[in-house]
């Protein structure tokens, strides 16, 4: 049986843009366990790093070191997401950089990447799948 | 339109976009938004019931509209200036009422384009719609458009002196000024002039009824519109407008529909609230979409109730993970377990742990259960005690999401109990009832779905 997850995942891998993961994308003071720590309250199916720290490439004049994030969960349609990123918020205090993220529920994500959202188009830059859950 | 069609009209709008809206990650246009604001607003002022409502719409609201969203909607567009604009307008005040997007970039992108876009109206402020836009920015977020609200009192007073206004101007002109304090001569200008079109109204009944609601809605706050005659001339006409047309702008009719209850008596309000139980999809059954695909708000099948209810989990106590596949891949009958595998596309975990009895947590992930009582839990003193630890031990995992399949109608006071617990724990859980007509649908899907893996294995059998 194949889960969502696993389908969910067949399909980034099948995009252009899906590159693997590098411990360099993130920077000195921000580890992979840091991030999915801070993001395991939210039992995430997927979680996926995109922007300049992937592509190396910026949109924004603004910024330089931001990380932007999607954590796909079910659990997003049932929270309200004002407090899901103030947890998020608090679990990131001690990390310098600055950290944007989306929180996005299965079928929100899905229409994401077949549709021609923001999202969908900076994933086209560049993005790599930080976690997928793991199958029972 | 009697107030109770307006109400079923409403909902059998809202049960279809609501889903699509939450759906599809293409930011709505203008009809669209209005309605969801408006709708918002409606769900505001019943408060009572659907507060889950509130919650949803404030997550739609701020998710990321893609960032070039806006950067599309010039309101000075020869083609679609009226509608960019009357977008504008309802963003400013959903920003205004929930907040800005969560995700920085979206907000960003955000106000630079609104930003871009408010100056490019600030040098035509006479074009059509411009006033709106102008307006609905000073109105809902004057911090964030300070160079708009310094220069537009000027701009305003020669609004005014070019006469020919409709109600819905004054009324956003109002708005606007109610952000400065040392604007009171320019406020009793346009107080009178819409002062004067409640007394001497005109245009067809139509129209009128969504300035009347309006009115009666949105500008309530103004003292001299909420009292005494004027008060007494908003309310009979909107009631004499909307006694006389058939259909009401299918995007303004949650604001309508709010000026009934409004103004209704007791009697009146519960009739429409009634109408909104029994028709309304209720929030948590959406977000229930995430786990079961199939799940549609107009299915009320009852033919599948007796069969639903005869389904019974057979797992035992401390039953190991093997055991539990195993009893999957050899199936002995049918049992929820099976059912809801097969459903969300999952494959049981280990749940002995917490299993007593007939009671089955099915751990769909790490901090996601659905709880299976396969008895009935009575009124009675003790009874649904078991069920009660058991949930309240699953809200000490943070942000637990517990699903409780509610079989049997369990008695509202055992579940009740249990929700209290939820929504004062520290761990922030939430504790959602699958009730009977979702359970008759998840069993109904899987009926079929079992159909169809038998009828595409008949020709390999032959």
């Amino acid at each position: 049986m194949i889960s969502r997850t696993e389908s969910l995942v067949n399909m980034l891998r099948a995009m252009q843009s899906c590159v693997e993961f590098c411990p360099d994308m993130l920077p000195d003071d921000v580890s992979l366990s840091t991030i999915l720590d801070a993001l395991r309250f939210l039992s995430p199916m997927i979680v996926i790093l995109y922007g300049s720290a992937v592509s190396h490439r910026k949109f924004s004049s603004k910024r330089t070191s931001d990380l932007d994030i999607v954590c796909v969960s079910i659990k997003a349609a049932f929270w309200s997401l004002e407090q899901l990123h103030k947890k998020i918020r608090e679990n990131f205090r001690d990390v310098n950089v600055e950290i944007d993220m989306s929180i996005i529920s299965y079928n929100g994500f899905l229409s994401i990447v077949k549709g021609r959202s923001s999202l969908s188009k900076s994933l086209n830059h560049g993005f790599s799948i930080l976690y997928q859950e793991e199958k029972a | 339109m009697k107030p109770t069609d307006l109400a079923n009209y409403w909902i059998a709008k809202h049960n279809k976009h609501y889903s699509k809206y939450l759906m599809n990650y293409k930011e709505p246009r203008y009809d669209l938004k209005t309605f969801f604001l408006y709708s918002y607003h409606f769900f505001k002022t019943l408060k009572e019931g659907w507060g889950d409502y509130l919650v949803g719409y404030s997550n739609l609201f701020r998710r990321d509209p893609a960032d070039d969203y806006y950067k599309y909607r010039d309101p000075t567009d020869e083609e679609r200036g009226r509608q960019n604009s009357l977008e504008w307008v309802a963003a400013f005040e959903i920003f205004a009422e929930v907040g800005f997007p969560h995700n920085e970039s979206a907000t960003d992108d955000f106000l630079k384009y609104s930003r871009m876009f408010l100056e490019k109206a600030k040098r035509s402020p006479s074009l059509e719609w411009m006033d709106f836009i102008l307006c609905s920015a000073v109105a809902n977020l004057p911090a964030q458009y300070d160079v708009i609200k310094k220069w537009l009192p000027s701009q305003l007073e020669k609004y005014l002196k070019k006469g020919d206004l409709s109600p819905h101007q004054l009324m956003i002109y109002l708005k606007a000024l109610s952000r400065y304090e040392d604007q009171k001569e320019l406020r009793n200008q346009t107080l009178s002039k819409l002062i004067e079109w409640i007394t001497n109204p005109d245009g067809t009944f139509e129209r009128q009824v969504n300035i009347w609601a309006r009115l009666i809605t949105r500008m309530q706050w103004i003292p001299e519109l909420s009292n005494g005659e004027v008060k007494r001339i908003i309310v009979d006409n909107f009631v004499r407008s909307l006694s006389v047309v058939y259909s009401v702008e299918w995007s303004n009719s949650p604001m309508v529909l709010e000026a009934c209850y409004l103004i209704a008596n007791n009697e009146k309000k519960k009739e429409i609230e009634q109408i909104l139980a029994s028709g309304l999809a209720p929030a948590s059954f959406i977000g229930l979409r995430e786990l079961f695909d199939f799940l549609i708000s107009e299915d009320e099948a009852l033919e599948v109730q007796e069969a639903a209810r005869k389904v019974k989990e057979k797992c035992k106590g401390s039953i190991s993970q093997k055991e539990c596949r195993d009893c999957m891949t050899n199936k002995k009958g049918d049992c929820w377990i099976r059912i809801l595998s097969k459903l969300t596309h999952t494959e049981p975990k280990l749940h002995s742990g917490y299993e007593i009895a007939d009671k089955v947590i099915y751990s769909l992930q790490q901090g996601i259960y659905i709880v299976v009582k396969a008895e009935e839990i009575p009124k009675q003193v003790g009874e649904g005690d078991i069920l009660y630890r058991q949930c309240v031990s699953l809200f000490s995992v943070d942000h637990a999401l517990v699903l409780y399949l509610n079989l049997f109608d369990t008695a509202p006071i055992v579940i009740e109990e249990i929700k209290k617990v939820a929504s004062t724990s520290k761990t922030n859980p939430v504790f959602e009832i699958i009730d009977q007509k979702y359970v008759r649908q998840i069993y109904r899907e899987y009926i079929k779905l079992e159909q169809a893996e038998k009828d595409s294995n008949k020709p390999e059998q032959q």
